[in-house]
This record gives structure tokens, sequence and C-alpha cells, in this order.
């Protein structure tokens, strides 16, 4: 028989915004008005198909006095008093709830109690205890600190320790990777017996987790080596309307390389499983403004003394020379010229003609105006920059919740100060990431390149891994 | 094990890996469900490479899937190779008989000869090795060779056509034809090889035809061979000639090259004509033709060759495990496939949203009420006046109930005509059954023509005993009390703040 873990307590205690996260299902249907769970839903958690333990989510208590009061009549005690009761009260519509949410117990389910530990301990609470106490099956409680209110906590912790094997922390609004994985090994200590069986489901967890940074990771490689050498060409019938062509090629560009980061997004998004609810960025967030405004070149990609490096590391060019003089004092400037630079970049060196056909040396085909690739040393750095907030935002968005509240582990943001995680690259890293931008954006393919992508891809989900643990980047 | 990949594994790998476009996790799922039914038991125990996962996947999906779109272009690859080997044999024999054109007045000159069939080839072959030499910086990338992009676009233009003729015989739905042109646009680099190696497969097929057609001329006809020049060329500058071509060779096949005096016999002066060459020298020559044909046209290009295949497997090799699809394919078979989602759907939500909107309820103005005091709710005496007076009430008296109709009952007092009921309840602890019930029983108890006031008091914050209800715990009280649906309950909050203690 699978093992199951009936998730109960008193209504709006957040016992479906705990499952939702821990299950990262956001179709929990979490409701504001109490009561609205009425009949038990099932979450196996399955490996490869087979269905290892089950969460159950169920009612809240409705009538908690007249249930203890019950079953102190009972002649019969443990599980059969429980068995009665429900059997002979099955009839009374106000009990409907209560008989459901010990139906899973009844079936041998142990007991996960959710409380709301923001608020002080009342005697309905006490009663709800003793009536899990009287099922005689394992239980833990968890203490899910909605409104981050501490005051009442030691109380709380007294009285569950009364009754309970043991009592974790959990805040299912905030609720982050490791937190998931900590209930899970804190599930273990319910029953000895599951140890192993745990072991294993958190091992895969693991897997599961690393996989999704690698597919993150290949997701932003992917970003970068299609937004990197990305250009815009047209033909130029006459030397007049140069300008306007440029400036339309210019939109253009922006447009399309705006629309990919989108995409990889979205698609980061999807693989942590945020499949209903829209994740809410922090008011403050820098991914509020378009990649290519001036804010977000102000605040993200690298600080001058990086741009000095990267522009060593890159080769010295006319672009770089002019990011790190324009840096820090027209930005609305900069972004335009460090495309138009690379427009003008590649129509000096080389790509002058369409197809790149020679014959013995003689272009063949017509001129052309060429915008990008953009050869702006911090713009892959802006671009993975973005990606990485992004992530840091979608794994830190619980799937318990339904709207922003600022949490403890978003990183917090400060207007016009550089807040990417490029201004923390060492040396060594910035070298590396530089070297992958420029495989990227030239696209090459030797075997070379591919080990400089296969050591930028382990860098990246070596940080993904980081910013996911909450380790320092 | 060493796979041998082709284009047409590429073609297929793409049509499977990018149709239909399914949710990661549900590709997730299928893949890696396929790994443990299909693969994992065949490589139970055994360390197993991508490179053997990948093609036991493809041969696996070729039986088990209808017609995959890489046949077609396997096919059209070995038709051009036949076709390119046929004209090559063609222009080769064509050519060589036309270079040994003799009706024995004039010997085939050997300069002729040689600048017909090797000379364009020797030109041709500098060109290759150049590019060869220098691809590391991805000269060909780079500088594209008109030739073989030439090439290229006709090959690939040809298979166009050819594709729209033969996809009914194949039955081929647009599906798989789109994946072939779609491969062939996303990746026209790969192409560069296989082109490569028909051109080198051309001149081969040359070559053989060439030495073939040399040789049964030889053997069939009698054919004089003599050298001529305008230019002040002597015997021995030609003797020394022959013995540098003839390096590569002339040590195990020493009597193959014209000596000085067979070079000498063999010249070609007009004034003189031919009767006074030497028949020895006049056939002397063919054997230093045929192999000099051998070591500079044929070989070479053979060697090239299988350099070309080689680059073209190692190439469509890199290409293959560098793509993200394969990566990920190979990732979604070999990691477990983990689920935690709620196994039915999840039902709509019932019931109405409590409002957000302020809440605004009519209350009593200093009028008298008996005070019903939850057990949990603890003031000192000042404190529960001014929270009491904040509902607008004066205590007339006060009774603790623990809010439980089956042992309150007894100890509640009967009204007196006209007094009030005021019941406190701590509006963050939402109303259940239990409670509901109570309140219901209290409006019984007492009668139609009394009112039941509930004062909702909020939670106490930062020493504060207590605050106003918040608008949405007023909003779940609403309309749970408008659930029940008796008029005699009203509900009143706790609403001024400069009453607090």
């Amino acid at each position: 028989m699978i093992p199951q873990f009936a998730v109960i307590g008193h209504p709006n205690e957040g016992k479906s915004s705990v499952l939702s996260t821990l299950a990262e299902d956001d179709s929990v249907v979490i409701s504001p008005l109490p009561g609205e769970t009425r009949k038990c839903r099932t979450f196996p958690i399955t490996i490869d198909g087979r269905p290892m333990v089950q969460l159950v989510d169920t009612p809240g208590f409705q009538n908690p006095r007249k249930i203890l009061a019950s079953l102190k009549k009972k002649s019969a005690s443990g599980l059969d008093a429980f068995k009665e009761l429900t059997q002979n009260e099955a009839s009374d519509p106000d009990l409907a709830d209560d008989c459901e949410l010990l139906r899973p117990v009844l079936t041998g389910a142990a007991i996960i109690y959710v409380v709301d530990g923001s608020r002080p301990l009342r005697t309905v609470d006490k009663i709800e205890m003793e009536i899990l106490r009287l099922t005689g099956r394992p239980r833990m409680a968890v203490l899910n600190n909605k409104e981050e209110e501490q005051q009442y906590l030691n109380g709380w912790k007294e009285e569950l320790r009364k009754n309970f094997n043991s009592i974790r922390l959990f805040n299912a609004h905030q609720a982050t990777y490791v937190e998931r994985i900590n209930l899970l090994q804190a599930l273990k200590s319910i029953d000895q017996d599951l140890e192993p069986l745990f072991d294993s489901i958190i091992q895969s967890f693991e897997i599961d987790w690393q996989n999704r940074n690698s597919q993150v990771a290949s997701k932003i490689i992917e970003l970068l080596k299609q937004a990197l050498p990305y250009t815009v060409s047209s033909s130029i019938k006459t030397e007049d309307n140069r300008k306007q062509i440029e400036q339309k090629l210019y939109e253009q560009y922006k447009k399309q390389v705006s629309k990919l980061e989108e995409q990889t997004l979205k698609a980061i998004r999807k693989l942590y499983k945020h499949n209903i609810f829209n994740i809410e960025l922090p008011e403050n967030s820098i991914l509020h403004d378009d990649l290519f405004s001036e804010k977000t070149w102000q605040v993200l990609g690298l600080n001058k003394k990086q741009m000095m490096i990267a522009g060593g590391i890159g080769g010295a060019t006319l672009g770089a020379t002019a990011d790190i003089v324009a840096h820090g004092l027209s930005f609305g400037l900069f972004t335009a010229l460090g495309t138009v630079l690379g427009s003008t970049g590649a129509l000096l060196g080389g790509k002058k003609f369409s197809q790149g056909h020679k014959l013995l040396g003689i272009p063949l085909g017509k001129e052309e105006v060429i915008v990008g690739p953009n050869k702006n040393h911090s713009f892959p750095f802006i671009l993975l920059d973005r990606s990485l907030l992004y992530y840091n935002h979608v794994i830190n968005w619980a799937h318990g919740r339904r709207s922003h509240q600022a949490t403890t582990t978003e990183i917090s943001l400060q207007n016009d100060k550089m807040q990417g995680f490029s201004t923390l690259l060492d040396k060594k890293e910035m070298r590396l990431c530089t070297e992958f931008f420029n495989v990227a954006r030239e696209n090459k393919t030797d075997s070379s390149s591919a080990e400089k992508e296969q050591l930028f891809f382990h860098f990246l989900t070596g940080k993904l891994q980081n910013i996911s643990t909450g380790k320092q980047v | 094990m060493a796979t041998k990949w082709q284009l047409y594994d590429i073609i297929d790998l793409e049509f499977l890996l990018t149709t239909p476009h399914d949710d990661e996790s549900d590709r997730h799922k299928r893949d890696r469900q396929w790994y443990i039914d299909k693969l994992d038991s065949q490589f139970a125990g055994t360390t197993h490479s991508d490179q053997e996962i990948l093609a036991a996947f493809l041969t696996e999906k070729r039986s088990s899937t209808d017609e995959l779109p890489g046949r077609l272009f396997q096919e059209f690859s070995r038709l051009i190779t036949v076709i390119t080997l046929l004209v090559a044999l063609l222009t080769g024999s064509a050519l060589t008989a036309a270079a040994l054109w003799y009706d024995g007045s004039v010997p085939v000159n050997v300069f002729r000869f040689l600048g017909l069939l090797l000379l364009p080839q020797l030109i041709f072959l500098f060109f290759i090795l150049l590019s060869l030499l220098v691809k590391r910086e991805n000269f060909i990338e780079r500088h594209p060779s008109v030739l073989l992009n030439l090439g290229r676009d006709v090959l690939l233009k040809l298979f166009f056509k050819l594709k729209k003729l033969t996809l009914a015989s194949h039955g081929m739905d647009r599906e798989r034809s789109k994946t072939i042109t779609e491969v062939i646009k996303k990746h026209s680099k790969l192409f560069f090889y296989p082109v490569f190696n028909f051109f080198q497969l051309f001149a081969i097929g040359f070559n053989i035809a060439a030495l073939a057609t040399l040789l049964i001329r030889i053997a069939v006809s009698d054919i004089a061979f003599g050298w001529q020049s305008t230019l002040n060329i002597s015997s021995t500058f030609l003797f020394r000639l022959t013995q540098i071509i003839a390096i590569p060779w002339k040590h195990l096949f020493p009597n193959t090259l014209p000596t000085l005096d067979q070079i000498e016999g063999s010249r070609i002066i007009l004034k003189e004509g031919i009767s006074v060459l030497t028949n020895e020298a006049l056939t002397s020559w063919w054997p230093f033709l045929f192999f000099t044909l051998l070591c500079y046209g044929l070989l070479p290009r053979m060697f090239i060759l299988l350099y070309g295949a080689t680059s073209e497997r190692k190439c469509l090799r890199a290409f293959l495990f560098d793509q993200p699809e394969i990566k990920r394919l190979l990732q979604r078979m070999q990691t477990p496939y983990v689920s935690s989602a709620g196994e039915q759907p999840a039902a709509a939500q019932q019931g109405i949203a409590p409002s957000k909107e302020t809440v605004s309820l009519s209350k009593p103005v200093n009028a008298d009420a008996h005070i019903l005091l939850p057990e949990d709710i603890q003031y000192d005496p000042e404190t529960l006046k001014i929270l009491i007076s904040s509902f607008g009430f004066s205590a007339a008296s006060t009774q603790r109930v623990e809010m439980y109709w089956e042992n309150d009952e007894p100890i509640l007092p009967a009204a007196a005509a006209g007094s009030n009921i005021l019941v406190l309840v701590e509006a963050w602890m939402p109303p259940i059954v239990d409670t509901l019930r109570f309140l219901e029983q209290l409006v019984n108890h007492y009668g139609d023509a009394l009112t039941i006031y509930i004062g909702l008091i909020g939670k106490p914050i930062k020493g504060l005993p207590f605050t106003p209800p918040s608008n949405q715990e007023i909003g779940i009280w609403q309309t749970k009390i408008e659930s029940i649906q008796n008029k005699n309950l009203q509900i009143i909050p706790c609403t001024t703040t400069e009453d607090k203690p």
C-alpha cells in the first residue's frame, strides 16, 4: 500500500497553500473564503510513473467540539471510535467536512497538521490537536507562518510538542526549493520505516531540480546563441534613405531580440510548473523595464572596471572603447550607439555584400545595411543578468502563493545601483563568459568552441544551483 | 561502439524531436518511459554512451514509426551518387579518348594528354588543399568557394524538384516533407562535406575512366606517344622532370619511366617527321602517363574523399551532440520523471468571494447589552470596557461562553425584554459550522424579537490588545452569516481606532 499523508487543519490555516507548494501544483484552489475545500484531493508523488507516497488535501475542521464530545462518549477507542463516529454521523450534513477529513486517516494515512503560527493559539486548536492525538496515527505539525509574526510561535511550539512527533516551520508563500526538500526530510521523522522511501524521493527531487537547472542553462545558452549573432539587414537603393533604413532596422532588431528573451523567460517559468498564475515581479524589479531601456543598461551588466576587463579579453574594439567611455554618462545615447556601432562595424568589417560570395576576391551582389550583431561587451551580461534575475523570482515564487509580497529570499533591488549577478563575477569567470560570448557571437562550431560552451554551461548550472540553494552567487 | 552518423539520421531525429510540439514535462514522461521500457533492460548493468542510446532510440523509432523523412533524402543521395559516377565515367572516358586520338601521322603529345587530363585536376587539387590547410580558421565558412556553394545550391534545388515528384510514391505527408526542407535551411553548413565528397567522387570516377580508357586503348590499338615544344627544352631537362614526377612510384616500378634515350627518341620535330623516331621510344611513355594519372589524379582524390567522409561524420557527430534538442532528449531519458501534481482536477471555487470594499454597518449608540465573552478573549476590565463601547454598547452584564451550544445552553440567562445581546468574536478566526450553529441556537433561545449582535475584533498586533478587523475578515463573516439566512444576527466590526487603549 502506498503511504499516505493527510494534510489536516482548521479552515484558512494554509493547508492548500502548503500542499500546493510542496507538490508544485498551482492548480490547487486557495480561497480567501474559508471552508472551500470540501472534498479530499490526492497528490501522488510518482517517480517514473510509480507512486511512492500520496499527499491528501482535506477540508478544514468544522465541528471540532462536537467531534471530541462524541468521541468521548464512545466505548471504542483509537481509530475504531472514529470509524463508529463517521458511520453514525454520515447523514449529518454539518459533519460532512469532518467525516471527509478523517476519511484518509481511517484508511491509514499519517497526519500533517497545519496551523497558522502568526495568530494566537486558541481552545479550538487544542481540541483539534486532541482529536488528532486520539487517532493514534503518526503525525507531524507544520507551523505555516502566514504573516511572519514571531510572537506566537513559542506558544504554538510548546502546545504542539505535547501532541506531535515533530514540528516544522514552513511558510507556504515563501518556501524555496531548499525548504521544500527540508520539509520532505522532516516527513521522515513521522515514521522511521519510511526513511529509505523518503531518501529515494528526495534524491529524485534533487536530480529533477538539477535537471531543470540544466534545462534553464541550456535555454539561456540558446538565447545567447540566437541573440548575440542576431542581425537584420536590408538592401540600400540610394544613400539618401540609409538613415531611415538604419533606424527601422534598429527598431526591428530590438523587437526581435526582446521577443527571443521573452520566449526564454516564458520557458523558464513553465519549467518550474507555474502554469496557471502569473508570477508577479516585485514592484521595483528591473525586469519591469524593457531589455533595451536606459535603466536596464544602467543597473545590469558590467561595471566600469569589468567593462575594461571584458574589452581586454574580447579584443579592444571601437565599440568597446566607446562603451567604456559612455558607461555612466549617457545611457540613452549609449544603448542606441552600441547597436549602431555594431552596425557600422559590420559595414566596415567585411560582411558588406549579400551572401558573402566572392569570386577571385571580387564580391558578388549588392550593398546592404546590416544592424547587428551587437558587439557591446555588456549586452550578453545584461541578457544573462535578466535571465538569472527572472529565474530567481520564479524559483522563489511558491506555488501556494497567489499575490506578491516582498520576501526575504528575493534579491532586494536598489534604484540606480548595479543590481545584476554580473557585477559579482571575478576575473576568471568574466574570462569564461566572454570567451563563450565570442563563440556565440561568431556562431563558431569547432571543437574548441564546443569546449568553451561546455565550460559556460557548467558555470551557469553552478550559478543556478547556488541561487536555488541560497548560497552566495 | 562508434556510430556512423549520416545526414538522413539528422533529418529523422529532427523530425522525431520537433513534432509534435508538446509540453516539456509530457516529453520527459514519454521519453523516460520509453527509455525504461525499451532501453533500460537492454543496457542493464552495462555502461552505455550517449551515442549508443541515441542510435538505439533511432533504430527503435524507425522500426515502430511510419516512414521517416530521412529515407527520401537517403535515396536522393544514392541517386546523386550513381548519377555523379555515371557522368564522371562518361566524361573521363570521352576526354581520354579525345586526348588519345591518333591517326598514325602525328604521335599523341604527352604534354597535350597531361594538360587535358591532369592539369585542371591539379589546379583544383591545389585550391582544395589550400582551403583544407587554412580550414582551422573557418576559411571555408567565411569565404565560401563559389564552386562548392554553387554545387550545393544546384544539388539542393534538384532535390526539391525531385522531392515533389517522389513524395506521393513514398506516401510522405506534408509534415515529413517540411522537416527535410527545414533541416536543409537551418543547417545548410552540414551540406558542405556531402557536396565536397560528391566532387571527389566525380574526380575519382573521372580518373578511373581515364585510366581504364588509356589501358584499353593501349591494349587494343597501336598508339605512339611523343613530345614536342617550341621552347628550347632539352631531353635532359625533360628526363629530370620525369624523374621528379615519378618520385612516388619509381622505386616500386622503376621500368615505368622513359629513359633519356627514349625521351630523345620520342621528340617530335615537325620538319623531320616521325620516321626518325624509334618504335621503342614512342611506346615508352604510356606507363609513365598511367602512373602520373594514378598518383596525381586518382589517389589524391581517394585520400581527400576519405578525409571528406571522416570529416563529414565527425562534423555530423559534433553537430548532433551539440544540439540542444538532442542534449535534452538524452537528459529526459536518463533522469527520473518526478510528478507530484494533484490527481483529480481542482474543483471550481464555490461560494462568493468576500468583498474587499470598505464595509459600513450601523451600530447602536450607548445601548445596554448582555455581553457573551468566549473563553479565549482575555482582557482586563478597563480594556474590555473600551472595546465594548467601541461597538456602541455599555456592558449591563458579562458572561463567559465556550461557543458550544450543548455546554453553554444551561448557563445562558433568559433575556429581559428590550435588552441586547453582544457576542464578541475574533474576526481572524474564520466562522466554522460549530460557531454558526451556536449563533443560530442563540437566536432560537432568545426569540425572533431580539437581535444578536456579533462584535468582530481584529487581531492583536504590536502590543495592542485589539484592532479593527480587516475588510476581508468582515467580508468572510458577512458571507458566512448571510449563508445561514437568519435576520436576527447582525455583525458589527470594531472600527474606532481612537478608542484604542
